[in-house]
């Protein structure tokens, strides 16, 4: 029986959620100042309403509950759940005071998914946002995929629970030895690709036709969207609306350096080129990536939906990077995936968007360490079976040094590798119970909500059944948080009921 | 905080020259196979 938190415990966490609102506030204030510019009064007072209202409360939490005592584990993971469940509410305001969402539902809804970096929308008229407003929007893609890692290390790495976290992950260790300069380096590499990949893109957009103020706008919007695997875009088309090569070349760049774990980053940034040959991570995302691209390729053809090289590489290659990089950017209408897609094809997509990116990047999903270390434990089993009865076959990998696999290790990943696919199959269920959408279309949705992707076959919708809706929100917060933090959070709301005093 | 010099701008554009060649391997790897697919699929 877990002990019944006091007041003590809920002025800490009240405290440092008031923080979290603060924050939030500092968010709105860019594209607020952008409304102003532009004098896009309408958008400027919901930003600026917004912002008072995340100031009141952050500042009002803050000053009735401060409090100088540390977090300690339970503290830090009860924040970061109910900071990425609330959080989403008060990013909501502004999108909700803008005109284009039906409802708070659907403004909490895109928050949500910003934030979370998962690119599913039920913005209403896209193309006529305002400039500032779509700011917004791709900026909580930035902040969110910027923010999980920081407040992950920031908070956790004081913690004990330290361990249990990083195993979870594949990870015993930090990328520098201070959190302080972890959290420094990851806003050091988020700054020099925000602006080598917003020049690029800059570059690319302005050989699509689209120059000047334009430019800039859709160049940084992207880069937010695609270093972040966010999968927002500017316009309702997504990528499909630039019909560039250039803008995809740029794209797909910066989806891969989305998609790596900070830790890489920094092993690459140290000169260590060899470790994108031996990473454990990097071999076990090259391998399923170039799989599930052949599998869609292949089933693309056979369909006879794409029959040209370019054809099969600029629609089968992008959509499926996009897909397992979590980004969720779209080169094609989202109903083809079933019309004209075959079965096979889309079911390549939803492999790809199941497994995701590295762990310790924004991308969403199984995570690549997860499946590598499973594949890994595979292949152990039966060199175990195979040996003779007294061998002790020992199996290593590769994660900025040399591993030994062992068991805690295995089952951890494994562990969570089910919770997704259990997290998969249960937003489907809830999509069929409504009798309109076949599996392959409400099991395509579910996985893209819950790994973060964004990818849609047009179940999401504005006009979308509010459960339905609530699920998928509900889907793309486990799959931030990776259900541990969520599972605590339980875990302590019963405790507070029922624990021991 | 000190800054790190190793991993100081000249490092960064280092890094990020691997991120591009790892991203031109993968894309080339797929254009491979996309030929491939599509000489055979006639």
């Amino acid at each position: 029986m877990f002990l019944r938190p006091d007041g003590r415990d809920l002025r800490i966490i009240g405290y440092h959620l008031g923080r979290v609102a603060t924050g939030l506030a500092l968010l709105m204030t860019g594209p607020a100042l952008l409304a102003v510019v532009l004098r896009e009064w309408n958008a400027a007072t919901a930003l600026v309403a917004g912002a008072a209202v995340a100031v009141a409360v952050g500042q009002l939490t803050e000053w009735r509950l401060s409090t100088r005592e540390p977090l300690n584990w339970s503290h830090g993971t009860v924040v970061v759940a109910l900071a990425w469940l609330l959080g989403p509410l008060l990013a909501a305001v502004p999108l909700f005071l803008s005109g284009h969402v039906d409802g708070f539902l659907d403004a909490w809804f895109e928050a949500m998914s910003g934030l979370t970096t998962s690119g599913l929308s039920v913005v209403q008229d896209l193309d006529h946002l305002s400039y500032s407003m779509g700011l917004y929007r791709h900026l909580t893609h930035f902040a969110g995929g910027q923010g999980i890692v920081i407040v992950a290390l920031s908070l956790f790495a004081a913690g004990g629970g330290v361990g249990t976290l990083y195993v979870a992950e594949g990870r015993e260790e930090r990328i520098l030895p201070n959190v302080v300069r972890t959290a420094r380096f990851i806003f050091r590499v988020a700054g020099f690709y925000l602006v080598l990949g917003t020049l690029g893109l800059l570059a690319a957009t302005w050989t699509a036709g689209i120059g000047g103020w334009r430019g800039s706008w859709h160049a940084l919007n992207l880069f937010f969207a695609a270093f972040d695997t966010g999968g927002f875009s500017p316009t309702s088309q997504s990528i499909a609306y630039y019909h560039s090569p250039a803008v995809e070349g740029v794209i797909v760049v910066l989806m891969v350096a989305g998609t790596m774990s900070f830790g890489l980053h920094h092993q690459l940034w140290l000169g260590r080129r060899g470790e994108l040959a031996r990473n454990v991570e990097v071999r076990s995302l090259a391998v399923t990536v170039l799989l599930t691209t052949v599998v869609a390729m292949v089933a693309l053809a056979l369909a006879g939906t794409y029959t040209s090289t370019g054809g099969l590489f600029r629609k089968g290659f992008f959509t499926v990077l996009s897909a397992h990089s979590g980004t969720g950017f779209a080169v094609t209408d989202g109903s083809l995936f079933l019309s004209d897609w075959g079965s096979l094809a889309p079911a390549a997509v939803v492999i790809a968007m199941a497994l995701g990116g590295m762990a310790g990047s924004t991308a969403g999903g199984i995570k690549a360490i997860r499946v590598g270390l499973t594949a890994k434990s595979l292949v152990h089993e039966v060199r175990r079976v195979l040996l003779p009865e007294a061998a002790r076959p020992v199996t290593t990998y590769h994660s900025g040094r040399r591993r030994i696999l062992r068991t805690p290790a295995v089952r951890a990943a494994s562990t969570i590798l089910l919770l997704y696919v259990l997290t998969y199959l249960a937003g489907a269920l809830v999509g069929l119970a409504y009798g309109r959408w076949a599996v392959t279309e409400t099991l395509f949705e579910s996985v893209s909500a819950a790994a973060n992707v964004g990818l849609s076959v047009g179940i999401v919708d504005p006009a979308m059944p509010i459960a339905l809706q609530v699920t998928y929100i509900l889907q793309m917060w486990l799959g931030r948080l990776e259900f541990l933090a969520a599972f605590a959070l339980v875990g302590y709301v019963v405790s507070l009921v029922r624990g021991r005093t | 905080v000190r800054v790190d010099r190793r991993v100081g701008w000249r490092a960064g554009l280092g890094g990020v020259g691997l991120v591009v060649a790892a991203s031109a391997l993968i894309t080339v790897a797929a254009l491979a196979a996309a030929a491939l697919v599509s000489v055979l699929g006639r």
